[in-house]
């Protein structure tokens, strides 16, 4: 029987979104090519190299079905639900079944579908008297939006919803909107603009008792924010008084963050060994596959730094099965940056390769264009030093334009972050550095 | 094993460890040493701090030795700076005295067990192998390599077209950029391209170009690699993988000396050497249809086949000794000996990936060696891929192996995390969540060597 690749597969199927379901199940299934596992090809293979195991697709099929089945059930049992309560007249129910049906679309990486339903929400809300449900759908809709890099309405938004929550007294709703705000002008590189919204959301907090998970979250983010702006001894601040709020929450929750952003410290510090030794201890207690696979990568960023290519490569490969085991296909730019970044920087002339496929990722699964403007960069970065000066110019261009389209100050550093995670109840968008949820 | 060391701990010494094997030799004075490490090179030199003439600059001067094999340092009293000095000497281990015979089999790299040390010859070292010129990195000592060594020669006298066969780590494109290096056309460029890792509708623009707005992304003129050749050498590499419309072009290309971008108006003559390489079996692809016949008659002018590492016995020690001293300065690690059981298990070795695969084992174990010896544990043979998990089947479920026990899946994570903070007990049982003392006790549980862990040398 032949042997069928991804890429064959994907040149095989219509692109239907009613696909993507058996195309990520594939995916998963998935493994590298062992004729290459030794030959340059394998070095430099990627996601459509993979080879799909067919034996079994047709029970496959039907356990692909029976899921999707389910989250539709789930999806229309909340619109059942929204519709019986407009029928009342209870548009504020109405609005909270929706945002149920945003979680759902959330939760398995479509942020389209999340912000389509979360604009419905708070269409639902808007007019009532009780505004609380308005403003949650608002920072909904707002994270939503930077999940898809519309970070203008995500700001808008975002400032929409610190307003209202102001209005409702609703302290930890507007904390909430400033870290989203915050997180925003993170991902636009406005360092400063960012610690401020940060700071904001402290002051939202101070009338609330004890420690909150925003509190974490600000203080976790200010850590970052400070650290990029190359300001190390606040930074320390910041992260120290993240500790402490991580002890009174959830420490063994937080652990992994800590020690991720402690790696990240000593990496901007210059301290390999000790970034590595981080990392390696986040890595060991990350809660998922998705931590783990930008935790992963830092590492791998401390390794080349360390000029030590195979074992780079090897935690970015490490990152990619992640990746593709729990089809977590929108986090593959990154590896697939970091592994043109690898092969660039070991004078391969063909890791032009990664940053195509990351490319093509981004356009078939329409990722943000965040996603887009860090590979162009990186892309620029690789032409150029292998000479294609002209194809350089025209990446950075590119890139350049992209992250002026989202508002962005200046080019992003390559190195990738990994956020805050929730900790205590809140399901709040405290997420920073622009990337999706945990 | 050579000794610095007072008369009585010497003597001490030599009684415990008569059982095995080894020559103990014990110097009174660091002249007396020094002399001896000048006369002869040694698996191992043991020096005890306590002594009067021993001071930073004597351990420092021991450790540039390239005779002293792995340098053992003993003292009452270990402190911090000595453990310092000690590391930064490249010492393979710090001791406290007096030494017994267990420690001293343990810093040996277990004598018995791990066998004397082979040390790693010096870059400079005389009666090195027959290599081409200009060209280091090509080594060979086996018979195997010397029709490699002379088709190179022969052939680079000539224009004619190569086409290299073997398995994938044989070292093609090193032999490609050989003849390149050797040729007429060594002042031109060598431009390299995989084939089969750039995918089809990228290759053809990456071989021969194309113009501004040939097609979506083609956001300016790109030069391709034939272009890019012009006046040396082109190495198509896997090119048993190309597809036959790609086939076409590049016969048509090699035939008529004449390329055209893709999106272009006009072709440009190109003049180029083409030296071609594949992994897969080019007879079986021309039979089933995959491999256009023509296409081979035109690059098989000469026809080169490359013999995998384990038909060249006697290269295999060689390599490994030269990867590792070229790992060693790369990284600035002070290794400089094997022991036998570490080069046993190099040489029994099956080597799938070649001489790929012994340079990256060769280069992780310089990495994870514990100061200036590369021991078994050290080896990570069959382990680095450069592809995690690259074999077919190896990834079912979703990538966890289903058939381990759970005393396998928590030995082979321990080793794991051991290997990933270069043994460091403490550091490893913060990872794991463990107090050390468990987690020394599931090493022996487990049979995981100390040899591996730093904390057991200090």
């Amino acid at each position: 029987m032949k042997r069928l690749t991804l890429d064959e597969v994907q040149d095989a199927l219509p692109r239907l979104d009613e696909l993507r379901p058996i195309l990520d199940h594939l995916i998963t299934r998935s493994h590298p090519d062992e004729r290459s596992a030794w030959s340059r090809s394998g070095e430099l293979g990627t996601l459509g190299a993979r080879i799909v195991p067919t034996d079994s697709l047709e029970d496959d099929v039907v356990v692909v079905a029976a899921g999707e089945a389910e989250r539709l059930r789930v999806i229309y049992a909340h619109i059942a639900r929204a519709l019986g309560a407009l029928a009342s007249n209870d548009r504020n129910a109405a609005a909270r079944a929706l945002l149920e049906a945003a979680a759902v679309e959330e939760g398995r990486d479509r942020p389209d579908r999340a912000l389509a339903f979360a604009e419905a929400a708070y269409r639902a809300a808007r007019d009532e008297r009780d505004q609380r449900d308005a403003a949650l759908a608002m920072r909904r809709w707002a994270r939503a939006c930077r999940a898809q890099s519309q970070l203008k309405q995500s700001a808008d938004h975002y400032a929409r919803a610190h307003e209202m929550a102001l209005a409702m007294s609703d302290n930890r709703g507007a904390a909430e909107a400033a870290i989203g705000l915050g997180n925003v002008l993170e991902a636009q590189g406005r360092w400063q603009d960012a610690e401020t919204w940060y700071r904001r959301s402290l002051e939202a907090l101070r009338p609330t008792e004890g420690s909150s998970p925003e509190r974490w979250h600000a203080f976790l983010n200010l850590h970052i924010v400070t650290r990029s702006r190359g300001a190390i001894e606040d930074s320390l601040r910041w992260l120290a008084q993240a500790e402490e709020v991580a002890n009174l929450l959830d420490p063994v929750g937080a652990a992994p963050f800590l020690e991720n952003a402690r790696g990240q410290l000593a990496m901007a510090r210059g301290s390999f060994d000790e970034a590595e030794a981080h990392f390696s201890t986040a890595i060991a207690s990350a809660p998922s596959a998705r931590v783990r696979v930008g935790v992963r990568l830092n590492l791998a960023e401390t390794l080349l730094a360390q000029k030590r290519p195979l074992d780079a490569v090897e935690q970015a490969r490490e990152a990619e099965r992640e990746a593709l085991r729990v089809s977590l296909a929108p986090k593959l730019p990154e590896v697939y940056r970091m592994l043109g970044r690898i092969a660039s920087a070991q004078g391969n002339d063909d890791a032009f390769v990664f940053f195509e496929r990351a490319l093509d990722i981004i356009r078939e699964r329409a990722l943000p264009v965040l996603e887009e403007a860090l590979t162009l960069q990186a892309y620029a970065a690789c032409e150029a030093s292998r000479g294609e000066e002209d194809a350089a110019r025209q990446l950075h261009h590119r890139a350049r334009e992209l992250f002026e389209t989202l508002g962005s100050t200046h080019m992003r550093q390559p190195w990738a972050d990994v956020y805050a995670p929730p900790l205590g109840d809140s399901t709040h968008d405290g997420a920073g550095q622009g990337g999706p949820e945990l | 094993v050579l000794c610095l060391l007072p008369d009585v701990a010497g003597a001490a010494l030599r009684e415990s460890v008569a059982d095995e094997g080894l020559d103990i030799v014990v110097t009174a004075t660091v002249g007396e040493l020094i002399s001896e490490l000048a006369r002869r090179s040694w698996a191992a030199t043991l020096v005890s701090l306590s002594s009067d003439q021993v001071d930073a600059q004597v351990v420092q001067r021991l450790g540039a030795q390239k005779n002293a094999g792995a340098l053992i340092l003993t003292t009452p009293a270990p402190s911090l700076q000595w453990a310092v000095l000690a590391e930064e000497a490249g010492a393979a281990a710090l001791v406290r005295e007096p030494v017994t015979a267990d420690e001293l089999r343990e810093c040996l790299g277990g004598a018995t067990d791990e066998g004397r040390a082979v040390r790693i010859p010096a870059a400079d070292d005389a009666g090195g192998p027959p290599g081409v010129p200009g060209l280091p990195q090509l080594l060979g000592w086996d018979p195997a390599m010397d029709h490699v060594f002379r088709t190179i020669a022969r052939v680079a006298r000539s224009d004619a077209t190569v086409l290299l066969t073997g398995e994938s780590g044989t070292g093609k494109e090193l032999v490609a950029r050989a003849i390149h290096a050797t040729s007429g056309r060594r002042d031109g460029p060598f431009v390299a391209v995989n084939c089969a890792a750039i995918p089809e509708h990228l290759l053809e623009s990456e071989l021969f170009g194309h113009e501004k707005g040939a097609f979506t992304g083609a956001v300016s003129r790109r030069v391709g690699r034939f272009e890019r050749a012009n006046g040396g050498t082109l190495f198509l590499d896997e090119i048993g993988d190309m597809s036959l419309v790609l086939q076409a072009k590049v016969l048509r290309a090699l035939e008529e000396r004449v390329v055209e971008r893709v999106g272009g108006e006009s072709s440009y003559a190109v003049e180029l050497r083409v030296i071609a390489a594949t992994n897969r079996d080019i007879a079986g692809a021309i039979r089933d249809g995959s491999f256009r016949e023509d296409l081979y008659f035109r690059l098989a002018v000469v026809e080169l086949r490359l013999p995998p590492l384990r038909d060249r016995g006697a290269d295999v020690k060689t390599l490994a000794l030269h990867f590792a001293r070229q790992a060693a300065a790369r990284h600035g690690r002070p290794v400089r000996v094997l022991t036998t059981k570490a080069l046993r298990h190099i040489e029994e070795a099956s080597w799938p990936g070649n001489v790929r695969e012994l340079r990256n084992v060769m280069d992780r174990a310089v990495l994870l060696a514990n100061g200036s010896t590369i021991r078994s544990t050290d080896l990570r043979i069959g382990a680095v891929a450069p592809r995690a998990s690259a074999q077919a089947g190896a990834e079912p479920h979703g990538g966890y192996p289903t058939t381990l026990s759970l005393a396998q899946v928590e030995s082979d994570h321990l080793r794991r995390v051991l290997e990933s903070v270069g043994g460091r007990i403490a550091r490893a049982a913060s990872i794991l969540g463990i107090h050390r003392n468990t987690l020394a006790h599931k090493m022996r549980e487990y049979g995981i060597g100390i040899a591996s862990s730093n904390d057991a040398v200090s």
